[in-house]
């Protein structure tokens, strides 16, 4: 009875201690998966996956969205770890491959609707991170998206291993040793995750980044994203560090610029949940992007305009009976007044913006102008909704090119114009893309050429094989 | 203060001929003088305009009034009334000759059945409310600076302008 009362107690001990241990151990990992987790579900954010990967209204990550690009409609895949129909079965080199080189699982290529160029620059731990929260935080959605389906000749995805070795740079970000920590990590999350350059710098006619104008605006179907270079007219050169983080933060800085569009998006997204100290990286490497300068702005971009009105030429006066004549002062009476107040200073509290002193009324590129005043401003993704009405609905064509005229007439750069037709076009969706046509033209070209230098080849071996006769 | 008076001073009805040019001082008497000091090196290039500025000053006993804003309350009224401005001058005159305190004026006419009664009501309600004539008729001539809108304007908005960001009127007050 000793013996067997002896024995158990070391027994229990020891299961004691291992249990102990095992549960330290588990702990542990535990808390260091959680970890890992954690910092991928960030660096997701900050890489704004959720913006393509999710349809509106949709499941997240499920895809399904719609990518309108010049070369037809991408539509965005399903990533998260269904098995079935995202990203299940992917290993992390293969998880990798598709993130940073372009490369599917399967061997095919992404199109780089995929910002694979950008993302090249993440870190490997990064993407072990990543890979861990797309395989672990998120839920599997096991339905799939129709498949992209882009006309001859970018249905060819192969033709993308040609255009990376072009244009790609496969080689993750090397810190510069010559600048701060704080540079760099702004520098890394610039190129890198946040993909800036997708956006704001314009693309060849292969549609690939021409990096000798990084950053100096692009296109973005209807709109412009703008210049963000230190061009202190063209760019951000006048703007202050926290300028540039109170925009990213909240979507606004006063007396300069608001988010709409894409870039209201990005930061109901993504932006606006990074940490202080990364918007502060990334608006002290923003600082230092070399200049690129547009001759057409011959001041900063948001300094033109000031407070003013043409009450008393509305005041007591009926309106035009076809609503198409309607003065500028009187769609702006109508539609806008009640925000922007009636001299365009904005509200008390700076809530509602100026329309003087701001990059919306300052670019002699008014497509974004245009846009607001069709689309408006919503942040579905944090639920705070509507910032700005959209009037597409509301106006014509031509009281949006009036009253698009009387904004920057009082407010903005007076040398800008906007067009009824411009209008018709950007509520159209923009002006169609040729690149279709251009690439199946090339192609005949090339064909051609082909078929020219092989007819030259064969004559020139008939009439040698005709002399060889005669000698 | 300041800018007030030199919106005055920018009147849009110049004279075109200097020599003709006249001053409010003219139209008015020490006593009338001494209720809007500020108008006595105002322009007054047509007497009736000049009445109507004098007149409108005393009732609604501001010390600036815009000359823009002046002539187009001006216009409406007489566009609405013919007489307009001679009653103008009538009252301005009987206001110089029996001094009669701007506070009493309502009052007195009231009094004395005078047919000039109804016309300090016209143009204060013209400027308060920035609406000239009645019914069909009724036209809005100014809002966002009619005084109503204007002495107020340091904590108040019209109504229809926002205070804060977009949807924040839909908030609960507090």
């Amino acid at each position: 009875m000793k013996r067997m009362t002896g024995r158990p107690v070391p027994l229990l001990a020891l299961i004691c201690v291992f249990a102990g241990l095992y549960a330290g151990t588990a702990a542990a990992t535990d808390s260091a998966n959680t970890e890992l987790l954690q910092r991928g579900q960030y660096l997701a954010t900050a890489g704004d996956c959720v913006a393509c990967h999710t349809a509106p209204g949709g499941k997240p990550f499920a895809g399904g969205l719609p990518v309108p690009t010049p070369i037809g409609t991408i539509i965005a895949t399903n990533i998260t770890p269904s098995k079935t129909a995202g990203i299940g079965n992917y290993t992390e080199q293969q998880f990798s491959d598709a993130l940073r080189r372009g490369i599917r699982a399967d061997g095919k290529r992404l199109y780089p609707a995929m910002p694979y160029t950008a993302y090249a620059q993440i870190s490997d731990d990064d993407v072990q991170a990543l890979y861990a929260w797309f395989m672990h935080g998120v839920s599997p959605v096991d339905t799939a998206p129709t498949p992209t389906r882009l006309p001859f000749p970018f249905n060819i995805r192969l033709s993308m291993a040609a255009w990376n070795l072009l244009f790609l740079d496969s080689k993750p970000f090397t810190p510069d040793p010559g600048k701060s920590a704080e540079w760099n990590r702004g520098a890394y999350l610039v190129r890198g995750l946040e993909h800036c350059s997708t956006c704001h710098t314009p693309r060849n006619l292969l549609m690939a980044e021409q990096s000798s104008h990084a950053l100096a605006g692009g296109e973005v179907g209807t709109w412009h994203a703008p210049n963000i270079t230190s061009d202190a007219n063209s760019g951000i050169g006048g703007w202050s560090a926290s300028d540039l983080v109170a925009y990213m933060k909240l979507g606004h800085a006063a007396g300069r610029a608001q988010a709409a569009g894409p870039m209201a998006e990005a930061v109901d997204n993504s932006l606006q949940h990074l940490t202080a100290t990364d918007l502060q990286a990334i608006a002290t490497y923003l600082k230092t992007v070399p200049a690129q300068h547009d001759p057409a702005d011959t001041r900063a971009v948001d300094t033109w305009g000031a407070a003013s009105n043409e009450l008393d030429s509305l005041r007591g006066v009926a309106l035009p009976s076809d609503p198409n004549k309607m003065s500028g002062a009187q769609l702006y009476d109508a539609y806008c007044a009640s925000c922007h107040q009636d001299s365009g200073q904005g509200s008390f509290d700076g809530g509602l913006p100026s329309l003087f002193h701001n990059t919306a009324t300052g670019r002699t590129h008014t497509n974004n102008l245009v846009m607001v005043i069709l689309d408006g401003i919503d942040w579905p993704a944090d639920g705070s909704g509507v910032h700005m009405p959209g009037f597409a609905q509301t106006l014509s064509d031509q009281q949006v090119a009036t009253l698009g005229s009387y904004l920057l007439k009082h407010y903005g750069n007076p040398a800008a114009v906007i067009s009824a037709d411009q209008v018709k076009s950007l509520r159209a969706g923009g002006a169609p893309s040729h690149l279709v046509l251009l690439a199946r033209l090339a192609l005949i070209v090339v064909l051609l050429v082909l078929v020219a230098i092989i007819a030259m080849f064969m004559r020139r071996r008939r009439r040698e094989a005709i002399q060889a006769e005669h000698d | 203060m300041t800018n007030e008076l030199e919106d005055v001073m920018a009147s849009h009805d110049v004279p075109a001929d200097p020599s003709r040019r006249r001053l409010l001082a003219g139209l008015l008497t020490a006593y009338t003088a001494s209720l809007i000091p500020w108008a006595l090196a105002q322009p007054a290039p047509h007497a009736d305009r000049g009445a109507f500025t004098a007149l409108s000053a005393i009732l609604v006993g501001r010390q600036a009034l815009d000359a823009t804003q002046t002539a187009r309350l001006y216009d409406a009224l007489v566009a609405d009334d013919a007489h307009f401005p001679a009653d103008v001058q009538t009252l301005l005159t009987l206001i110089n000759q029996r001094q009669i305190d701007p506070q009493q004026l309502q009052n007195v006419l009231d009094t004395e059945h005078s047919p000039l009664a109804k016309l300090p009501r016209k143009i204060v309600g013209a400027w308060y409310l920035g609406v000239v004539g009645s019914d069909e008729a009724a036209r809005c001539i100014v809002y966002e600076t009619a005084l109503n809108a204007v002495v107020v304007a340091d904590v108040l908005k019209p109504p229809t302008y926002a205070y804060g960001t977009y949807a924040s009127w839909a908030n609960k007050p507090i």
